[in-house]
């Protein structure tokens, strides 16, 4: 746990140094489509910081992983302590990952809007991911240990209540970052600028 | 606003005869990020071997799932036009999953007889392919969610066109 906040820590400082955002933004698949003026440039680095960001902080080796863990787990073919951890795993790389889209120094009015959005669709979706983890540990006490539960209209209001605030919050997680994406590729387009990779945001 | 049930019914039908195509397909992306992360590592050729073989796996599994979902997209028929066009972009985004994977199989063979070259060109050509689907996809979840909004219908689970 430690060391992944040290890592990220440290990412979110090699980014912050200007000649790494540029090189980012240089490389082949975003180079402006047109002779851009000195706004595009500015949007096109404000969304590839933003998509590099959410990349690094569970786009690329969290969301996958713990998507897939998931069906698993639901056609029992994975353990609920197993998933518990694909679960605990994605959700603090993503709780770094939102720290560093934060981080992400953005300079238009759209740059702006989006990273709003994505931070607050990120930090939905890390405090979805702490109810489905209480959800599991629910189920893993009364899978282990059933003679602890005293009360057990008790423990299935508290699992239905997590598991209500987790699918509350990963749905408007989705629907913002979905909704983000329109916006970002539509600007993008009409600047005649490359679009994102259409996963940037997933 | 008296929900539009038939469009409910409709939508739904179309969320369900999508899902093999959706619940599937993280297996494989995660397969291809596990695969792209041993090539980026060095002396790192027998684990390229073995995540490569499971990428085959995964995109031989994701094509029987594709397949289904064409079937049951088919048979859904819906005749709302909103339903439709939610349908026709369901339709796109799976012929571009096909296509995708089928040129992810050929980078496999490429890349397993050394031409590099032709393997970088495929890369480009699935991503390009998955790109497409992910658009289409979107697009789905959008108009369809506009949709069951007009028709005072409560929104579809976002991930059910992914």
């Amino acid at each position: 746990m430690m060391s992944r906040i040290a890592i990220f820590a440290a990412i979110i400082v090699v980014l912050s140094v200007p000649t790494v955002r540029l090189a980012l933004a240089a490389t082949p698949g975003n180079i402006p489509a047109a002779t851009p003026s000195g706004d595009t440039l500015e949007l096109n680095d404000d969304l590839r910081g933003l998509t590099e960001a959410w990349n690094v902080g569970g786009g690329q080796y969290g969301y996958p992983f713990w998507e897939k863990a998931g069906h698993r787990w639901r056609a029992s073919e994975l353990s609920t302590s197993a998933y518990r951890e694909y679960v605990v795993g994605y959700r603090d790389r993503l709780d770094a990952g939102c720290k560093l889209l934060s981080s992400v120094d953005t300079r238009t009015d759209l740059g702006d809007e989006l990273q709003d959005r994505l931070v607050a669709a990120c930090t939905d979706r890390v405090r979805a991911l702490d109810a489905h983890q209480r959800e599991l540990e629910l189920l893993i006490l009364r899978d282990a240990s059933p003679e602890q539960i005293e009360d057990m209209a008790e423990w299935v209001e508290s699992r239905n209540d997590e598991r209500d605030t987790f699918n509350r919050l990963l749905q408007g997680s989705y629907a913002a970052t979905r909704t983000s994406m329109d916006l970002a590729q539509a600007a993008l387009e009409g600047e005649g600028l490359a679009r994102l990779p259409e996963d940037a945001f997933i | 606003m008296t929900p539009d049930l038939r469009l409910l019914r409709e939508l739904q039908a179309l969320e369900a005869a999508f899902k093999p195509a959706s619940s599937r397909i993280n297996f494989v992306v995660a397969a291809e990020t596990l695969r792209q992360a041993a090539i980026e590592s060095p002396d790192n050729e027998a684990a390229i071997v073995t995540r490569s073989g499971v990428l085959r796996i995964e995109i031989r599994r994701y094509r029987v799932a594709a397949t289904q979902a064409k079937t049951r997209l088919v048979a859904a028929a819906p005749s709302n036009d909103a339903a439709v066009r939610v349908r026709d972009d369901l339709q796109l985004a799976i012929a571009a999953r096909v296509r995708a994977i089928f040129r992810m199989q050929q980078m496999l063979d490429a890349a397993a007889q050394r031409d590099n070259e032709r393997a970088a060109r495929l890369a480009v050509e699935w991503r390009s392919f998955w790109d497409e689907s992910l658009r289409l996809t979107r697009s789905a979840t959008t108009k369809g969610q506009a949709a069951r909004a007009q028709s005072g219908l409560e929104p579809a689970e976002e991930g059910a066109f992914r």
